[in-house]
């Protein structure tokens, strides 16, 4: 099987908590966390979604392949972002006085033709700092929305949806994809093992990158047409015992205890005020409501 | 459409009749409209390869003046070969025409005595509930429970009602114990009657099935005749759509409606079907078909042919080496996983024909991956003409031996046939001569030369599967692995199918997977018989399928072929 739901059945608190508590706890810190780049804030919140992920006792066994994707994916993010900017990307940081330490001969964008060339990469207290804020906003982030598959019975993101105000064909729709994952799984695992029997081997596919995914084909059309015909299938089936006449009930009725209530409401609140120091202090570090907006950097750093 | 006023009614009967349709014709797509007929489903497109009819004439009706009525709890078999119209039929039934599918719709439904012009799906869905071919498409629930929920919950039923609901049809079909089930998980039986929950749960007076037979073992066939047994005794009407006319007459069906090209050849009792139905049309029971000839004892004969394969006939004496050796196969997935295979030895030699039969999950399919490296085994070996395939790469293995899988659309990609049979010699790096002998004689072989230019997708489903079968062959193995090779196909089409893997030349061995009795009867000299991951049996077909209880013990049920040939075989030893 190449794709398996990753939801673990276990008693923790963070698998009791609605999974409406856990959507809106992610899409608030997420939105808090963008705004900032003081690396104190930000701290703070890594070791909070730290403890939240250790709450939920997933072991590295079962999360390895998430986690190496997101390890992969932050890493090519932070020094990506570091490279192409030469590490002057910082969110209303001051660098007209950074502390340089040192500086390596790189490419960078010159203001004048032609526009690329030589350009020292700048090394500073500053830009160093900022590279692991981002690092570790973007790992507080995934601690959040990795424990949200793996603690959430699939059946029940659907309707947390619904009761967070959405639609109901909209709902549905999580619903279906969770129940056709796996048959999407199955009929590429088919595919696979049909086109191999023909001789295709995916570890030997020639020619670069365009051609490469041309002889995909043999892969991604039978999976494709499949799912479009079987589509129409499944339509017919939900058209047939009348999805989408009318209001719908849900048989799944999520309810809020009072430690969901309170994860909500710290999770709101800490959105509101971030956003609001954010909008007092006219988005720049500058007046008293700067807090957001410098890297809170201590002074021996800074000699 | 015809709207009707309401002493059309049959008068002959105090109560109305569950359905009554009178002169229903239907045609895809309205005039104005210029895409081509909504025939999306593979299923749909007629097989006329014999013809090879292109050109279609211009106003085709997909079903023309159909007439008929069910009273409650009686039973119609609807019959006909692929693209007669049966599913079109159902779809006026069920209401997705006109709801979904646009075309002209004349004459008129009559449910429980009202006109269905008029009626919305959430009406119809009061009175008629389908089941659709493919459970594995109609379960749109992750778990059973959801599954069974689903209908209520869309027409807005209150909670406490729905679960009241569930619980009462869970019981009814013994499915309590699967409740959280995850309905991906189950197997094709319980899929079926989850999926049968779930439109019960909507308490429909009329139930529909399309091909509910398809790829089901004995088992799960004889709990789907329960099921429907028992519809018709709490007094619902059941229409069931099937070309697998043998088994659904075993459920005494009230009426049997006959389609040929959208029409209705033929509507009476199942004692006068049998009278006049075509047994070159529909599989009939053999004594029917007996009856019928003039000379049965020739027609027996006619029908139990057992295939040689073509190599091994011309290559005469001395051949008697292995081609393929299991030596003590044992599989498990995983590691620490529960073993599928426990220990399978077996030998085939040149010439022959296998059927490898089974019920589901008996572990066929992991059996036969075995041989060319999809699985590797986890103990023993296989041996391809002498050779430990543990040696040779899938690719390697796959110019020795073929494997073609059920279903042709899971293999079929390229935009002509040409380049489909062309795509695995083109792997093995077949040189151009021989790529180009290997491909003509492929589709010579399986008589797929003639669309040679047209794509793979726009072909029939017996057509597929008859070029996905070219597009291993092309690859010149001398051994060719068959999954379910007849599934899906009407009787006519299997036969003729059946034929042409009777005619390929160049083949030492042909194995085929199958659930069909009739199949190995036919056409294999040797049964294999696989349960619960052994090899249970291994002999003549007549001798493995003569012991009773084997067969209970492995979900096969007899056939009406296989209870004759029985009688006959001891009527001449005696």
């Amino acid at each position: 099987m190449l794709i398996t739901l990753p939801y673990i059945k276990r008693d923790t608190p963070i698998h009791r908590l609605d999974p409406r508590a856990k959507l809106l706890l992610l899409l608030a810190y997420g939105l808090a966390a963008a705004q900032t780049s003081n690396v104190w804030l930000i701290l703070a919140g890594f070791v909070g979604a730290a403890c939240y992920y250790a709450l939920a006792r997933l072991k590295w066994s079962e999360t390895r392949r998430a986690w190496l994707f997101i390890i992969f994916l932050n890493v090519i993010l932070v020094f990506g972002n570091y490279f192409l900017s030469g590490g002057a990307i910082v969110q209303g940081i001051d660098l007209s006085h950074q502390h340089q330490l040192f500086s390596l001969p790189f490419l960078g964008f010159l203001n004048h033709p032609p526009y690329i060339g030589p350009k020292p990469l700048v090394f500073s207290v500053e830009s160093i700092t900022y590279m692991l804020t981002m690092g570790l906003r973007n790992f507080s982030i995934a601690f959040l929305a990795v424990a949200i598959p793996y603690t959430t019975n699939p059946g029940q993101i659907g309707v947390a949806f619904k009761q967070l105000g959405l639609p109901d064909q909209f709902a549905y729709a999580i619903d279906l994809s969770f129940r056709f994952l796996p048959t999407l799984a199955r009929d590429f695992s088919v595919t696979l093992d049909a086109q191999r029997a023909r001789g295709f081997e995916l570890d030997k596919l020639r020619g670069g990158i365009f051609g490469r995914i041309a002889r995909l084909a043999p892969l991604v059309v039978p999976i494709v047409i499949g799912s479009v015909v079987g589509a129409e299938d499944i339509v017919n089936a939900m058209e047939l015992r009348c999805f989408g006449v009318g209001r719908r009930t849900w048989l799944t009725e999520l309810q809020t205890r009072p430690v969901d209530r309170l994860l909500m409401a710290l999770a709101i609140a800490v959105f509101v005020l971030v956003t609001a120091l954010n909008i007092l202090g006219n988005f720049y570090a500058s007046g008293p409501l700067h807090l957001l907006h410098e890297q809170g950097l201590p002074a021996f750093l800074l000699r | 459409m015809v709207t009707h006023p309401d002493n059309t009614r049959d008068a002959s009967q105090d109560a109305p009749p569950a359905v009554a349709v009178k002169g229903l014709s239907f045609r895809y797509r309205a005039l104005d409209e210029e895409s081509p007929p909504a025939k999306k489903t593979r299923r749909a497109v007629p097989d006329s390869s014999a013809a090879g009819a292109e050109a279609e004439p211009e106003p085709q009706y997909a079903i023309r003046d159909i007439s008929f009525s069910l009273a409650h709890g009686e039973l119609l078999l609807i019959a006909g070969p692929s693209g007669c119209g049966k599913s079109t039929l159902l779809k006026c039934l069920n209401g997705l025409i006109p709801h979904t599918f646009r075309g002209e719709l004349s004459g008129e439904i009559l449910i429980e005595g009202r006109s269905a012009a008029g009626m919305s799906l959430r009406e119809r869905a009061r009175y008629i509930g389908t089941m659709l071919q493919d459970p594995e498409k109609q379960i749109v629930g992750s778990t059973v429970e959801q599954e069974v929920a689903f209908g209520l919950e869309n027409l807005n039923v209150p909670r406490a009602e729905i679960r009241r609901r569930i619980e009462a049809v869970l019981r009814r079909l013994h499915l309590e114990a699967y409740r959280q089930e995850a309905t991906f998980a189950l197997s094709g039986g319980q899929r079926q009657q989850v999926a049968a929950a779930g439109v019960l749960v909507m308490q429909p007076s009329i139930f529909l099935f399309d091909e509910p037979f398809a790829n089901l073992d004995a088992r799960a066939i004889d709990e789907l005749e329960e099921l429907i047994n028992g519809l018709r005794a709490e007094g619902r009407a059941v229409i069931i759509v099937e070309h697998r006319v043998e088994e659904t007459l075993k459920l005494r069906p009230d009426k049997v409606l006959l389609m040929r090209d959208g029409r209705q050849v033929f509507l009476g009792d199942g004692q006068s079907f049998l009278e006049v139905a075509d047994p070159e049309q529909v599989k009939l029971p053999i004594e029917a078909t007996l009856r019928r000839a003039a000379e049965p004892r020739q027609v027996v004969e006619q029908l139990v042919r057992p295939i040689v394969t073509r190599r091994a006939a011309t290559a005469g004496a001395g051949t008697d080496e292995p081609v393929l050796v299991f030596q003590d196969v044992h599989y498990r997935y995983e590691a620490d996983g529960e073993e599928i295979l426990h220990g399978i030895s077996f030998k085939v030699r040149r010439g022959e024909t296998i059927a490898l039969l089974g019920p589901n999950g008996a572990g066929k399919t992991t059996l036969v991956k075995q041989a060319l490296g999809l699985l590797r085994p986890t103990a023993g070996a296989v041996f391809l003409y002498g050779e430990d395939t543990r040696k040779l790469s899938v690719a390697q293995l796959a110019a020795r031996i073929g494997y073609v899988f059920q279903s042709p659309s899971a293999m079929l990609f390229a935009p002509t046939v040409q380049k489909e049979l062309s795509f695995g010699p083109e792997n093995l790096r077949f040189p151009p001569e021989r790529l180009q002998r290997a491909v003509q004689r492929a589709a010579e072989a399986l008589d797929v030369a003639r669309f040679a230019e047209r794509s793979p997708l726009s072909l029939s489903f017996g057509q597929q599967k008859r070029v996905s079968i070219a597009s291993v062959l092309a690859m010149e193995s001398r051994i060719l692995l068959l999954d379910e090779p007849t599934a899906g196909q009407d009787y006519r089409s299997y036969i003729s199918f059946m034929e042409h893997l009777r005619e390929l030349p160049e083949l030492d061995a042909l194995l085929f997977i199958t659930h069909d009795l009739d199949l190995a009867l036919r056409y294999t000299q040797r049964v294999l018989l696989l349960k619960d991951g052994h090899l249970v049996a291994d002999g003549a077909p007549l001798e493995v399928l003569a012991d009773q209880t084997l067969l209970e013990s492995c979900n096969l049920r007899p056939t009406s072929l296989l209870r004759y040939l029985l009688t006959e075989c001891s009527r001449s030893l005696a």
